[in-house]
């Protein structure tokens, strides 16, 4: 038993140092990340980078229910490397909020530009994502739509699946540890399909996730809200 | 003498007990994740309670009110809600 709780602590140390050692990276390489809707009057910073893709979302709650946001998407696609600017309006369209679980639907709505050489694209996008979390397990399903005005052959479709577990419960000031798997598909991706197991530590209001796909490309989330 | 030691200890109790803080324990719903729970402390921080406490195992926030400060239980459940939770009950020790 005895042997147990030490290991347990162990391991719970070694989270905290590696979580540690993540926030000190994250801070030097000034990446962020941020809910499409948190509480009301907060600002969030997100980011999403791995080779393929840079994701970064500006956002101000106005309230807990609306939030608008500035985006810029890069994304290397099998017709090559397209760039986005999108302001958008993130909504939470329902929250079931329970004693020991909470349960979200958020859509975003957006219209911006395609940067083509030195013009811009009209894109137009669409997202509706839902979650569901308890202390100990989580899961989650968006849907991403990038529409080109231009032709429908431009535009982008992404599904994105995760879930995911705490392998022990953490308290309000403790960090927090997560193992995700995300499944990850696009229509214009080379491959058809995409699977990443992630670590997610958060501590007050700072949250990073690191992965590694099964293509063997890492993946850096991070995210803050003040 | 005794008697008098025993008044003087009565009055500071009670002098004490008048001015001090008011606590409360608020039970929150959807209160599951401590990153997200950020806005609840920050929020009640800007009302000026003189301390906020989060135990998300009990599912418990527990404010100390600064002396003679009031929140009302409307506000706090607006506190809660603008933070995104819901309010399964509010209780004053």
């Amino acid at each position: 038993m005895v042997l147990i709780e030490t290991s347990y602590q162990g391991v719970k140390v070694l989270i905290k140092f590696f979580g540690a050692s993540l926030l000190f990276l994250s801070v030097i390489l000034g990446r962020a990340e941020a809910h499409p809707v948190a509480f009301a009057g907060s600002y969030s910073i997100m980011t999403w980078n791995s080779k393929d893709m840079s994701d970064w979302m500006l956002t101000h709650s106005f309230t807990s229910k609306y939030s608008l946001a500035a985006r810029y998407l890069r994304l290397q696609t099998e017709d090559g490397e397209r760039t986005f600017y999108v302001p958008q309006v993130n909504v939470l369209l329902k929250r079931w909020n329970e004693l020991d679980s909470q349960a979200n639907v958020y859509l975003s709505l957006g219209h911006g530009g395609e940067k083509v050489k030195s013009s811009f694209k009209n894109t137009s996008s669409v997202a509706l994502e839902t979650d569901w979390e308890s202390r100990k397990y989580y899961v989650s399903a968006r849907g991403d739509a990038l529409l080109s005005h231009k032709s429908s052959d431009q535009s982008i479709y992404q599904t994105k699946l995760r879930a995911g577990f705490a392998p022990y419960l953490a308290e309000f000031d403790e960090m927090n540890a997560w193992f995700i798997l995300e499944a990850f598909k696009s229509n214009k991706d080379e491959k058809e399909f995409k699977l990443t197991p992630f670590i997610r530590l958060f501590y007050h209001n700072v949250l990073t996730e690191f992965g590694v796909s099964s293509r063997g490309d890492a993946q850096f989330n991070f995210m803050v809200h003040f | 003498m005794k008697k008098l030691l025993l008044l003087a200890a009565t009055f500071s109790v009670l002098s004490s007990s008048a001015f001090a803080g008011q606590k409360m324990d608020i039970t929150v719903k959807g209160m599951v994740c401590s990153f997200c729970s950020q806005g609840i402390t920050k929020k009640f921080k800007e009302e000026g309670v003189k301390s906020v406490d989060v135990d998300l195992g009990k599912h418990l926030v527990s404010i100390e009110l600064q002396d003679k400060q009031e929140l009302s239980t409307e506000k706090i459940t607006k506190i809660l809600t603008d933070s995104g939770y819901g309010v399964e009950k509010i209780e004053t020790k």
